[in-house]
């Protein structure tokens, strides 16, 4: 089989984008009409199947547990934390929430999460933007220049690669030169960084002409070819397969 | 100011607005609760409402809520920050427009940071339909005071700056 | 600096910061309606409608050999006094939301708050 092979390559499978977005779709869908624990842990084999096949690794999966823990799973805890505490205070009974559903919900989302995440992970930037393009071009016709709109976030994605390192440098050099400096009360503090913003922003703005000339530069083509080949129909039948097994 | 400049300007206080909430990791002010943010972009959006148009305020919340969701690859927390974000843009905006009289814009940043932590609330009990995040609700005012001043502060000072550089006005030329 | 406006809105947020955290220290929702199910083995023994009690009420049981007293008022309800040998029950105070639950093993009596909340778990299984 050509994805057993592709493995023991050590290749990455690439899927056509088009199909890759509306695979990456259904099966977060699929995901969010989930019922039960058995379910849950085909889903949870064929991510990890997925993950390797689109050339991560278990780090991969690690960091994404780590994220979703810090920025979700966290600050739940802490409510529920907050509100355990203040019925022990009162001498009340212990919260009774409904533990087991939230914890399922928790995992669940998870999983969405985590195949968002392996989608813009393993999918060039390119493709995306270009298929995007093509996809929402009739969006021009009811008056939202959504094209025009994809073209300004390409165009703050680049300079943003570009200003990223200057900017830490600079500016963030500036800003902690001003916070350490131990003599200035929190107000003066605060009127040193609006200042150092406030000239930031100024000679930003002056850059208007540059940007203009980028805007041109980056116009995106709708050269999307749309692809569908061996990896694309072993793809959706795998997927059939899930669903099968998951009905 | 003819489109293609705004246009420019407009790509520019994005970038402005993701680099600046890099700063929040050397501001110093930490407040020991997960999930509350010094919120630092919105001094890009307050800059937005004095001095550009509404729709053009929503257009600028609207990417830099997206491209800094695909550039983190976290492209979950999108609902939540495009709620947050385009309310409280919505409100300030109207704040800043019709009740000036009443509010200076660090009171304007104080009623921001509710509406968008507050709609980040309800959009995460929507999705787990627990009614146990609603405990948050006065630790989420409290800390929408604390950084709704911060952030007020320095965007007040930072929006007076740059009205004496005139630099908008130039820019309309 | 500050304007009549920032200054009555950050004051009367904290007000209301205050009151929400007196508001949840009480009890919560008022506007529930409450009932409490007093069971034995499992078994109905009593229902009480919590919400519209208006005198409060002394149960007097007498299960697996354990007497006990349960005081029902508005909104509330409790094991008052019990001859187990732990007094768990007692100690577990007022049952005052939706789920709560007072449990007494030896004397095998459970009092539990049930309110209209259509907020069912999602125990989907």
């Amino acid at each position: 089989m050509q994805a057993v092979s592709a493995i023991s390559k050590g290749e990455n499978i690439q899927l056509d984008a088009g199909i890759k977005t509306i695979l990456a779709i259904l099966l977060g869908l699929a995901t969010a009409l989930c019922t039960s624990t058995l379910e849950l842990v085909y889903f949870a084999l064929y991510l990890v199947i997925i993950t390797f096949l689109l050339g991560s690794d278990l780090r991969f999966i690690y960091k994404n547990l780590l994220s979703y823990g810090v920025i979700i799973v966290f600050p739940y805890l802490c409510g529920l934390g907050l509100s355990l505490l203040i019925n022990y205070l009162v001498a009340a009974p212990a919260y009774s929430g409904h533990f087991t559903a939230t914890f399922f919900k928790l995992i669940k989302i998870f999983f969405i999460w985590y195949i968002g995440s392996l989608y813009f992970f393993t999918t060039p930037i390119r493709p995306i933007t270009e298929m995007l393009n093509k996809v929402l071009s009739p969006l021009n016709a009811l008056g939202i220049p959504v094209v025009k709109h994809l073209n300004m976030a390409r165009v703050v994605v680049n300079e943003l690669n570009c200003s990223v390192s200057r900017f830490k440098e600079e500016i963030m050099g500036q800003a902690r030169q001003n916070f350490k400096n131990e003599q200035l009360g929190i107000k003066a503090k605060l009127q040193g960084l609006s200042h150092i913003l406030a000239v930031f922003i100024t000679n930003s703005l002056q850059q208007t002409d540059q940007i203009q000339e980028q805007v041109e530069l980056t116009r995106i083509g709708s050269q999307y070819g749309f692809r569908f080949a061996k990896n694309e129909i072993l793809a959706i039948l795998s997927f059939i397969i899930l669903v099968f097994l998951v009905w | 100011m003819d489109k293609k400049k705004k246009d420019a300007v407009i790509i520019i206080l994005i970038c402005n607005a993701i680099l600046i909430s890099l700063l929040e990791l050397i501001i110093p002010i930490p407040i020991p609760i997960p999930g509350v943010k010094l919120g630092l972009a919105n001094i890009i959006t307050i800059i937005a409402i004095a001095f550009l148009d509404f729709p053009d305020v929503l257009l600028i919340v609207f990417l830099r809520c997206l491209v800094v969701a695909v550039l983190s690859k976290g492209i979950t927390v999108l609902p939540f920050s495009l709620t947050g974000g385009l309310l409280s843009a919505m409100v300030m905006w109207l704040i800043y427009k019709k009740l000036s009289r009443w509010f200076s814009i660090k009171g304007i940043s104080v009623v921001g940071a509710i509406v968008h932590n507050t709609a980040q609330l309800m959009v995460a009990s929507l999705i787990l339909r627990e009614a146990v995040l609603f405990y948050y609700v006065p630790v989420l005012l409290i800390s929408a005071i604390i950084t709704g001043l911060i952030t007020g502060s320095i965007s007040q000072l930072t929006v007076s700056e740059i009205e004496k550089k005139g630099v908008f006005a130039e820019i309309s030329q | 600096m500050f304007k009549s406006g920032d200054k009555i809105l950050i004051v009367g947020l904290i007000v209301i910061a205050a009151c929400l955290m007196a508001w949840h220290a009480r009890g919560g929702d008022p506007n529930q309606h409450l009932t409490a199910v007093i069971t034995h083995d499992s078994k109905l023994v009593k229902q009480i409608d919590l919400s519209n009690l208006n005198k409060p009420d002394n149960i007097e049981l007498n299960e697996e050999g354990v007497h006990q007293t349960i005081r029902a008022e508005k909104g509330r309800i409790r094991f008052l006094a019990s001859d187990c040998p732990h007094k768990t029950c007692v100690k577990t105070g007022w049952l005052m939301r939706p789920g709560a639950k007072a449990v007494c093993i030896p004397s095998k009596v459970v009092i539990t708050v049930v309110g209209d909340n259509k907020q069912v778990d999602i125990l989907a299984y």
